[in-house]
């Protein structure tokens, strides 16, 4: 075994520059193919983590990912609202540690501004990991704006700049609270999720500056001193909800959606998110069957490579032949060295993605929030280079065989 | 029993045809004796390089029995003949023997790789295997810068004589050479031949030398005509 090992290697650096040829060619389809399943992973965990600490999200009756698109990726508009006295029924409930209420609908030059309490920044958490601010604090004055990551990064605000919130929606919006400005208190730390996307003031502010609009339209000034019944909100669009003990967390969850006071659907964030991913799973199979195609045409570089050699190594083979060398060592010979091309091949793509994760690691942190990691490969990722080694023994086979055949006609004599 | 073990090669009744073919080979009876050194001439198309498969294992006969040694290689497995093959014979080809992308050494341990007896032969003669390599080539008359040299740098006329250390390694009963001079100039050939003579004779490795060049067999210690060893048969 060992003498053929030598024998193969030897040939093989015999060819060199074809076989650098080659094991490029695989290495580089095992870095896509390796790279789009850890994409895939990272891009998973990131999704599913996107939030966490949070064992219910609680809206107005909907289906679960509807809910979830709304209140988390703030995708689309609630149909409806959730009534005050139902978040305060919720939140005296002994086995509820605390509730977020958030109120969605004014947006800042294309970025959705989000109503909440001081409490977002305490409970909530995305990768496990809670909020943080860079600069800055929680919002503590009416008119106190904190700002995601990429809003003040792409408009550019510092702490005390002043802004203005837009009635509504839409990007390009005619309707501004003009009357009411809003002054930059606190900028979150980067966490790849649509935080990075909001802007976030307190639930009275949303309250004051509609004070003076009825049906979309604004009335007048505001009120110069509103009174605190004025600033108390009647309905919000959803309640984050955090309990005592996740044992309750099916107990509290029917409860809400069996409430005969107003309909509501509570849900799990880590199971929609995980409907919400599987409809996914579309894109992400096609990227993989994409990347297992570019593993595949590597392979039959290599068999091209090899086939393209084997009528020059006749003479080879029948000289092994002559010194007692069996068909089957001259088959093994051949599959052993696609063997070697395709390990050399894994061995080389596999070091290229850590190059490529090392290098591009801090750029993705900052453009998406994604911590790519160094570790060992995944169970998965061990599969797939095992099924890219099978592939390689199945591909390398066919020159063996035909040198097999060949070498068994030929015996030592080859006709010159 | 001890006639067999003194013979190197021995045909008997031999015949071998081609599928759909008349047979080529019909041999009664051919032995060398140990060390015996045999000129077999034969021009081209008399079924020389057919004969020397059959020799060698890689051919099996219809009919009658080659006994290479004290083993009846045709009745083997070809498993068993590949392994008698690398144990008993060494084989020098025209040319092109060498594998281009190994040393000389290399090319010359390489018959020893297959066969655990021409190892020990070797062991036992000149201490390890390496050794042994180093003394036939350098009784051989390579120099020794071009030992570690890849075999495809050497002159076709040095690479015979690798060729011939090579078959020589280890002390098999039979090398079989089909044609090793023809590629090569007069006066190399002549000294090819003291040499390879003078190697089979201290080794006691008998030797088949197939050629069609008459010129060489007076220094043979038999010359044979294989149309004649087919007459035989015939008549």
């Amino acid at each position: 075994m060992s003498a053929l090992l030598r024998l193969a290697w030897a040939s093989l650096a015999n060819r060199r520059f074809t076989v650098a040829v080659t094991v490029a060619t695989i290495a580089l389809s095992v870095l896509l193919l390796l790279g789009v399943e850890r994409l895939r992973i990272e891009a998973r965990s990131s999704f599913l983590r996107t939030v966490s600490g949070t064992d219910l999200i609680v809206g107005a009756r909907a289906h679960p990912v509807q809910l979830l698109l709304y209140s988390v990726f703030h995708l689309g508009d609630a149909t409806n609202n959730v009534g005050w006295d139902s978040v305060q029924r919720l939140a005296a409930r002994d086995d509820v540690a605390w509730t977020v209420p958030i109120s969605l609908g004014d947006s800042h030059r294309g970025y959705r501004v989000v109503g909440t309490t001081s409490d977002y920044f305490r409970h909530l958490q995305t990768a496990d990991r809670p909020l943080a601010f860079v600069q800055g604090e929680a919002f503590d004055g009416l008119f106190d704006a904190v700002l995601g990551a990429d809003v003040a990064a792409k408009l550019g605000y510092a702490l005390g700049d002043s802004m203005v919130l837009a009635h509504g929606t839409a990007a390009l919006n005619p309707h501004q609270h003009d009357d009411r400005p809003f002054k930059v208190v606190g900028i979150l730390g980067r966490t790849g999720t649509p935080m990075d996307q909001s802007v976030f003031v307190s639930l009275q502010a949303i309250q004051a500056i509609h004070l003076n609009w009825r049906s979309g339209t604004r009335i007048g000034n505001a009120p110069a001193e509103p009174t605190a019944e004025q600033l108390q909100p009647s309905s919000v669009t959803a309640v984050f909800v955090g309990l005592r003990s996740r044992m309750a967390t099916f107990a509290v969850q029917r409860a809400v959606n069996e409430d005969h006071h107003e309909p509501m659907t509570a849900i799990m964030p880590g199971v929609a998110l995980q409907q919400l991913w599987s409809m996914l799973g579309l894109v992400e199979r096609a990227l993989q069957l994409t990347a297992a195609c570019v593993v595949l045409a590597g392979l039959l570089g290599m068999l091209a490579a090899l086939l393209g050699t084997l009528s020059e190594r006749r003479r080879e083979m029948a000289i092994l032949r002559a010194l007692g060398a069996g068909p089957t060592t001259v088959f093994g010979l051949l599959l052993l060295e696609s063997v070697l091309l395709t390990v050399l091949g894994l061995l080389t793509g596999l070091m290229l993605l850590y190059l490529l994760t090392a290098a591009l690691m801090p750029f993705v942190l900052q453009a998406s929030g994604i911590a790519l990691d160094l570790g060992w490969p995944a169970a998965s990722e061990w599969r797939l280079m095992l099924s890219v080694l099978l592939a390689g023994v199945v591909v390398g086979a066919v020159p063996a065989s035909m040198a097999y055949r060949r070498s068994l006609a030929d015996g030592m004599m080859v006709k010159q | 029993m001890s006639e067999a073990r003194q013979s190197a090669l021995r045909l008997i009744d031999l015949s071998f045809a081609w599928p759909g073919a008349v047979p080529l080979i019909r041999i009664g009876q051919f032995e060398l004796r140990s060390g015996e050194r045999v000129f077999l001439a034969g021009p081209s198309g008399s079924g020389k390089s057919t004969l020397l498969g059959l020799l060698a294992g890689t051919l099996t006969p219809q009919r009658g029995d080659v006994h290479v040694a004290d083993l009846c290689v045709s009745r083997l497995s070809a498993r068993a003949r590949d392994r008698a093959r690398a144990d008993h014979i060494g084989v020098i080809f025209q040319q092109f023997n060498l594998l281009p992308f190994l040393s000389v050494l290399d090319n010359v341990t390489l018959a020893c790789r297959f066969s655990r007896r021409r190892t020990e032969r070797a062991i036992a003669r000149d201490g390890d295997v390496d050794s042994s390599a180093r003394r036939l080539l350098a009784e051989l008359g390579l120099p020794e810068a071009s030992w570690v040299r890849p075999a495809s740098s050497l002159s076709v006329g040095q690479q015979q004589r690798v060729a011939a250390a090579r078959a020589l390694i280890g002390a098999p009963e039979l090398i079989l050479a089909d044609e090793p001079t023809s590629a090569l100039d007069a006066d190399a050939r002549s000294d090819f031949l003291r040499l390879l003579l003078d190697e089979c004779a201290a080794a006691n490795t008998a030797l088949l030398f197939v050629s069609h060049d008459r010129s060489l067999m007076d220094r043979f210690d038999r010359a044979v005509d294989l149309r004649e060893l087919q007459a035989e048969v015939v008549a």
